[in-house]
């Protein structure tokens, strides 16, 4: 699909991007998708470490690895990349000029970065008096944490997340990416509109701070309430659920291959049971009322099993799903390609990276029906944008710019440390 | 935050989670919402847990009072004629319609987008579903498992010789409202230019592939389908695992040389710097990747959480405690931020609500506002706004429209 981005909805919006790793970068490759221009302004030494993340295998020339990680590639499509040492003077100078010019901040550095290089809110408003500021450090900029460090793949541990996934009898279990980074992406695109909406109506900015932890907490409030109200702890309950049952992951043909059941209602069982051709646990008096069925969970589900491993996991899907049971494939990797429905929707994104070739990657978490967003181009090359932002739009001359590389204000590729 | 958005008017008609966060995320920002739940028994959120005391109430589930805070709460069965026309007024009084019913269903009754723009040309419609309005799988059923199962993130969560399992919690439906309402925001963004309302599909499954990180690009760049390997998580951190400590979890991730080194020197053990830097490219050797989970797992199953963290955090080693919502409750750091927020509900008392984590300045968080009643506002909005006769309220109601 051909995506005209002087039709996208946010295409009137600039947003200065200082962001690095998944967090950050999730929130403007949303907005970018939609149209916002997101320059991301990237350091001269210790550059954002996903570039390097992850390459594709085979590639052999490693001239520019910094332009190769998959990781990069997956988080900063349709964004633009500049170059600038932040730490010279000259690089601070024309970073407050592109903000100027700029509607949105965003940074998710930990939370000390940004005073340290006197790029605070304060600094920032002096150009741009109605700017709209978010940081995002990983436990917010106030209280006792607020200089602790954290990365997607361990903070979810302090927002319950793992002490609820796993089997009731083994230990707590890691998600298998860092949820909580793009948890937050979304958060930060969610505040940064209704900011937007809020300057829209008063001419007013906003300094922002949101705490990823804080965030993602939110997004689990029910067993927070559940101890706030009734003062309980819930136990990991694997692929139960406190009030349906059976529910679970049952093991089909094939070599690790599981289909997720789960029966919301009376009229579910029933039909679980008519599917399964074991009309004969309907006449089981055990089983008639769900208490009884949660009582006898394993023996249910060992009778479901016994079923489910003579079948695919496709078939099983199909014939519970054609009599109305919530049921689905537990998709592998290689799956997600191949889904019918994925692939009906157009949903994975296939962008052609000048460094690494063609890669599909996830796609819009939402169609929206007269301007639908989505990836028009791949993730930036190091410092690709330089010439267009310096020279087009902040008005260098060329020969500054050639100032600017032999300076080492900025980069084409990353720069060793002396 | 609050008086961000107070000319935006919200009709929330969605059941469950999804829809109804959601819609609460523009009433946060000011907007008015008007939720319109079936007569009778309401949204079935009003059914799930918790509830005080574990005694079921209608208006006493806390995921609903927290879900639904700030809104006003009418009654409509839009399946009945006099329904679709009730249905048909509200919608001309709003600017985002907010729903979640079975694709095709509003179509069906005659209700839906591009019937309900001939009143309201500006109107946004977010539709939520599990799978998306159409597609093979459009008429399918799903919840949190089913979409944890089908979205590939539950496949590689668990451990090798054990069933996968989901995240805990109900995050898809959470993460699908919250997709909702920044879809919603766009969409009034582009409505200022355009003058045009839009409809949104929010497909559940695909705001869940969103989450889908390294398991995609390891399969799609090096052709690694990624299996469940405990809290084990490499690539793309090439230490990052969770470890028993004295009292509890904690897990210890590092991507810097700086990182590694403070951290085997904080475990006694700076020789293993050098093993391991010398292992370190795409893939550590398994018997080097023993010995370091074995020198860090020993060192740390003699400590307390607590201490091991904040030392490990001292040392700039990037970690995290493994958290029961008990912990987060008496937690130092959230507290000092002032999360945690108290509501207090005329029926029930005081309850403790998660907060945004947004903090913004210059203005105190919006406070949690209780729950609207079942049809607490039905003569109200009927009555006053549609200038319903008390008469026809009535027999409304007798109907059971409303």
């Amino acid at each position: 699909m051909k995506i005209d981005i002087k039709k996208l909805p946010l295409r009137d919006v600039r947003i200065v991007d200082l962001t690095r790793y998944w967090a950050g970068p999730y929130a403007t490759q949303l907005m970018a998708s939609l149209g916002a221009e997101v320059i991301r302004v990237e350091a001269t030494i210790y550059v954002d470490a996903v570039r390097y993340m992850l390459p594709p295998d085979g590639i052999e020339d490693t001239e520019d690895p910094h332009n190769r990680g998959s990781y990069f590639h997956m988080g900063n499509r349709n964004k633009n990349s500049i170059a600038l040492d932040l730490q010279t003077e000259r690089g601070r100078d024309l970073l407050l000029q592109l903000v100027s010019i700029a509607d949105v901040v965003i940074e998710n550095y930990s939370a000390r970065v940004m005073g340290n290089l006197d790029l605070e809110y304060d600094d920032l408003i002096k150009v741009r008096p109605d700017l709209i500021m978010m940081s995002m450090p990983s436990f917010g900029k106030s209280g006792p944490y607020r200089d602790y460090v954290c990365f997607g793949e361990a903070l979810e541990g302090m927002t319950g997340l793992s002490h609820m996934t796993g089997l009731p009898d083994g230990p707590p279990v890691r998600s298998a990416g860092a949820y909580t980074d793009p948890g937050s992406g979304m958060w930060a695109v969610y505040s940064i509109l209704a900011a937007l909406q809020k300057r829209r109506r008063t001419g007013q900015g906003t300094r922002m701070d949101l705490s990823q932890q804080e965030g993602y907490i939110g997004l689990l409030s029910d067993s927070v309430l559940d101890y706030t109200m009734n003062g309980r702890v819930r136990k990991r309950l694997g692929n139960r659920h406190l009030s349906r049952t059976p529910q679970g992951a049952y093991a089909c043909k094939g070599d690790d291959e599981w289909v997720a059941i789960s029966t919301e209602s009376d009229l579910h069982w029933e039909s679980l049971c008519r599917a399964m051709e074991r009309t004969d646990l309907l006449q089981e008096p055990r089983y008639r009322h769900i208490l009884g069925r949660f009582r006898l969970q394993d023996e249910i589900d060992k009778a479901i099993n016994d079923w489910t491993s003579g079948l695919g996991a496709r078939e099983v899907m199909a014939r519970l799903q054609g009599v109305g049971v919530p049921c689905g494939i537990v998709s592998k990797a290689n799956d997600l390609l191949e889904d019918p429905h994925f692939k009906e929707r157009d949903f994975f994104e296939v962008t052609d990276h000048p460094s690494v070739g063609k890669f599909p990657h996830f796609g819009m978490p939402f169609k929206m029906s007269k301007t639908p967003g989505g990836s028009h181009s791949h993730a930036p090359r190091y410092g690709e944008h330089n010439r267009r932002v310096f020279c087009e739009v902040l008005g260098l001359e060329e020969t500054d710019y050639d100032e600017l590389l032999k300076a080492r204000v900025s980069a084409e590729a990353p720069l060793i440390g002396d | 935050m609050e008086t961000w958005l107070p000319e935006l008017k919200v009709l929330d008609v969605s059941t469950g989670i999804g829809g109804a966060f959601c819609a609460s995320l523009l009433g946060r920002c000011g907007a008015e919402v008007l939720k319109v739940e079936p007569p009778g028994s309401g949204d079935p959120t009003r059914t799930l847990a918790p509830f005080f005391n574990d005694l079921p109430h209608n208006e006493g589930s806390g995921l609903f009072l927290y879900l639904n805070g700030g809104k006003r709460s009418v009654t409509l069965d839009p399946d009945k004629a006099a329904g679709r026309r009730i249905f048909q007024r509200l919608v001309e009084q709003a600017d985002v319609l907010v729903e979640s019913f079975t694709p095709g269903y509003l179509d069906g009754l005659g209700l839906g987008y591009d019937r309900l723009t001939t009143t309201n040309p500006g109107l946004i419609q977010i539709s939520l579903s599990d799978f998306g309005q159409w597609g093979p799988y459009s008429g399918y059923l799903a919840n949190e498992l089913v979409e944890n199962a089908m979205s590939g993130l539950m496949y590689p969560t668990g451990f090798p010789d054990q069933e996968p399992v989901p995240s805990g919690g109900y995050l898809p439906q959470f993460k699908s409202g919250m997709a909702g309402a920044i879809a919603a925001l766009t969409a009034l963004h582009g409505r200022e230019v355009s003058g045009e309302g839009q409809m949104v599909d929010v497909s559940m499954l695909e705001v869940a592939a969103n989450y889908l990180e390294t398991t995609l690009v390891l399969y799609t760049y090096q052709g690694i389908v990624r299996g469940r390997t405990g809290s084990t998580l490499s690539p793309p951190t090439p230490l990052c695992d969770m470890y028993q400590t004295s009292d509890g979890y904690m897990i210890v991730t590092s991507l810097t040389q700086q990182q590694r080194q403070s951290l085997f020197e904080m475990i006694g053990h700076p020789e293993l710097v050098d093993t391991f830097e010398s292992a370190l490219s795409r893939a550590i050797p398994e018997e080097a990747k023993q010995t370091l989970w074995d020198s860090i797992g020993r060192w740390l199953g003699d400590q307390a959480t607590e201490e091991a963290f904040e030392l490990s955090q001292l040392l700039r080693i990037p970690c995290a405690k493994v958290d029961t919502a008990a912990d987060l409750l008496k937690d130092p750091h959230l507290a000092e931020r002032g999360f945690f927020q108290e509501l207090d509900h005329p029926e029930f008392g005081a309850i403790r609500y998660p907060g945004t984590g947004l903090t913004v300045m210059g203005e105190d968080p919006p406070p949690p506002t209780p729950a609207p009643t079942l049809g607490e506002a039905n003569r109200e909005i009927y009555q006053h706004r549609l200038g319903i006769s008390d008469r026809e309220l009535a027999l409304l109601g007798s109907g059971q429209v409303i």
